[in-house]
């Protein structure tokens, strides 16, 4: 979600709570008998609120599990998440009087700077990085389809070079199936007859195996020189220089292949950045929340 | 290829069980440390283990109560005429770890010094300290002179005949009961300095002679132990003639040296008037020389190198004490525990123990 003049009037309401919260903890700070305390009345409010705020952000996962909820607008939800989420750090220092003590304090504490930082930074990850990949892998597929268009290119890509190096007595129909691990798919295109002699076809044959099928098997290894850009383009070039011009409408169909194999591997490490930080994010988040609530239980006996 | 969703819950499941694991082995051994609010001091830690040792009752933000703390501490009123009495807990603030739990912020008695109140309405301190700042001026300073009744120079003695300050002023043992300082407070048993005595002090350098052909020296006692012994000696050696004049010279210039000679009694014999030397200057407050002996007597005490009256008040005023104890967090500390103690030890009255050990450890 990209934090912009949408969120202005959350902006506006956090700073203002913020502001009343500091104002009204400085006198209590300095005068209330005993000092501040979380088990003071105004520390208790401060946790009540403070928690109440992260039990809001935490809600935000239910939204999501259950879409099909109609209470309130998803962005609604996620600005909340995202405002309240923060404000919950100064509130419960607040309940604490900036000090943790006790181990499950101690423990609470470590995962609030650790939830509310990494929550910030993927923020500013959903914030800035979705634009940038518009601009690197325009050609974005939703994520889940990727290792079907990968299967798909591999098979177009196998199907182009089976026509190029079919023999020219061959039938008019040239066909290859390919066994890609997850799915068979079969490519049929009707063959144009291209004459290349038995070494021309060779050559394409042990480039295609050599250099072209390992990469489109497995588009994120880094060593081969399809995987950056510009190598691509001098091997192709190369390819080309090297080959009739009759094939070389047929070279860029596998070039273009292997430039959307590379959006895809570029989309797909967007698709981590975007959502990893949620694997320090979520799991410390409901830990946090659990241990929360235990601390309020106790707290209430106690 | 979608791994992270299933990633993140196996995570996620792993921590919680991990934390919940982490309390459950605790609650397994019946360990409620994890809960605590911060470490105990070392005098309660040993009762930490169960927060119901002290938190009998519960409730949101419930205090430990009085009646808990009264079942081990016998903790007697700071004052008979003041308005209200303070929790325990509202000084002594627990969960905080290594603190001095008996020395309580300023807050807690700025609470009623700030604008005090007793039940009768009449004031003997000020009524409105909020701070070391506006402490006044140490009552004794105020007094203005030192009601010792003694003459002495400490120019002539210190400044002139160069004796030390300690010559005089060794510190005092307050376990043989020269100063009795509170015994509940952090000062030491060498806090304050020992009353100067003529014989300790004063007898080397000034004999009571008064006689020429008798060594022996007056003692320094009552006029009439003094004229019996005089009148002693003389008669002994035939000079009972010289009894009257030896003692008028004995008691007008040897005593009246130091002491104030008051007119004749009805015994015929003059009289002395009391020396009343200060043991303890402060009657409200707790001083120790012990805790302040890094630093030179004169620079505290400048009078004692100049002073020539023994009535001159050679307590340094408050803003000599101002100069460490201040607010700042590198001085010495200007809290009113510093000085003061809140409860009025001489109407302690113990405590009846009723805890089996099993009780307090379990």
């Amino acid at each position: 979600m990209r934090i912009d003049r949408t969120h202005r009037s959350w902006f506006i309401a956090s700073v203002t709570i913020l502001i009343i919260a500091t104002v009204a903890y400085i006198p209590y700070a300095l005068f209330y008998p005993g000092g501040p305390r979380g088990n003071s009345l105004p520390g208790l409010a401060y946790g009540v609120v403070g928690y109440g705020m992260m039990l809001f952000a935490g809600l935000l996962g239910a939204r999501k599990k259950v879409p099909i909820w109609r209470i309130g607008r998803a962005q609604t939800w996620m600005r909340g998440h995202l405002w309240l989420g923060a404000l919950s750090l100064p509130m419960i220092l607040f309940h604490a009087a900036f000090a943790a003590r006790g181990p499950l304090t101690m423990v609470m504490t470590v995962l609030l700077y650790a939830v509310v930082l990494s929550g910030i930074t993927g923020a500013a990850i959903q914030h800035f990085v979705p634009r940038r990949m518009f601009l690197t892998a325009p050609q974005e597929t939703i994520y889940e389809e990727i290792p079907n268009v990968r299967d798909q290119l591999l098979a177009e890509a196998s199907a182009i070079v089976d026509k190029l190096c079919a023999e020219p007595q061959a039938a008019a129909l040239a066909a290859s199936s390919l066994e890609t691990g997850r799915t068979t798919v079969a490519v049929v295109e009707e063959a144009d007859e291209i004459l290349l002699s038995d070494e021309e076809r060779a050559n394409v044959r042990r480039v295609y195996v050599d250099e072209i099928l390992p990469f489109l098997r497995n588009p994120d290894r880094r060593d081969s020189p399809l995987s950056v850009s510009v190598e691509a383009q001098r091997f192709f070039e190369a390819l080309r220089r090297q080959s009739p011009p009759a094939v070389h409408e047929s070279l860029r169909d596998l070039e273009s292949i292997c430039s959307e194999e590379r959006q895809l591997s570029r989309q797909r490490r967007v698709y981590f950045l975007l959502h990893g930080w949620l694997l320090v994010h979520v799991p410390l988040s409901i830990t946090l929340l659990v241990l929360g609530g235990i601390h309020a239980l106790v707290a209430i006996r106690y | 290829m979608s791994w992270i969703p299933q990633e993140r819950r196996v995570l996620t499941l792993g921590a919680v069980m991990l934390a919940l694991a982490w309390l459950g082995v605790n609650a397994a051994v019946r360990n409620q440390t994890p809960y605590t609010a911060g470490a105990l001091t070392p005098a309660h830690s040993f009762v930490g283990k169960s927060c119901v040792n002290c938190h009998a009752g519960g409730g949101i933000g419930a205090r430990v109560t009085d009646k808990q703390c009264a079942a081990c501490h016998d903790a007697p009123v700071h004052s008979v005429l003041q308005t209200a009495t303070p929790a325990c807990t509202e000084c002594h603030v627990e969960h905080e770890g290594v603190t001095r739990l008996a020395g309580g912020s300023n807050r807690s008695c700025v609470a009623c010094h700030g604008n005090l109140k007793t039940k009768t309405g009449v004031l003997t301190v000020a009524s409105n300290i909020d701070s070391f700042k506006d402490h006044p001026q140490f009552a004794a300073v105020k007094a203005g002179a030192d009601p010792t009744g003694i003459r002495f120079s400490h120019q002539k003695h210190a400044g002139e005949l160069g004796q030390k300050c300690g010559d005089c002023h060794p510190p005092a043992d307050v376990s043989q009961g020269m100063a009795k300082v509170d015994p509940h407070s952090h000062v030491s048993s060498r806090a304050l300095m020992a009353i100067p005595t003529y014989a300790a002090t004063c007898m080397t350098c000034h004999p009571l002679n008064f006689d020429g052909k008798v060594s022996d020296p007056a003692p320094h006692d009552k006029p009439a132990m003094v004229h019996q012994f005089v009148a002693d000696r003389l008669t002994k050696m035939g000079l009972q003639s010289k009894i009257a004049a030896d003692e008028k010279t004995l008691w007008d210039t040897t005593c009246a040296r130091c002491h104030t000679i008051l007119p004749a009694d009805a015994s015929g014999l003059p009289v002395v008037a009391a020396a009343k030397i200060t043991s303890r200057w402060f009657s409200k407050a707790s001083f120790d020389h012990a805790a302040h002996q890094e630093m030179t007597c004169v620079s505290c005490h400048p009078g004692g190198m100049t002073s020539k009256a023994a009535s001159d008040i050679l307590l340094p005023g408050i803003q000599v004490c101002r100069q460490c104890h201040t607010s700042a967090g590198n001085s010495a500390g200007d809290t009113c525990a510093t000085c003061h103690v809140y409860h009025d030890w001489a109407k302690e009255k113990g405590v009846d123990g009723k805890y089996m050990i099993e009780q307090m450890t379990d």
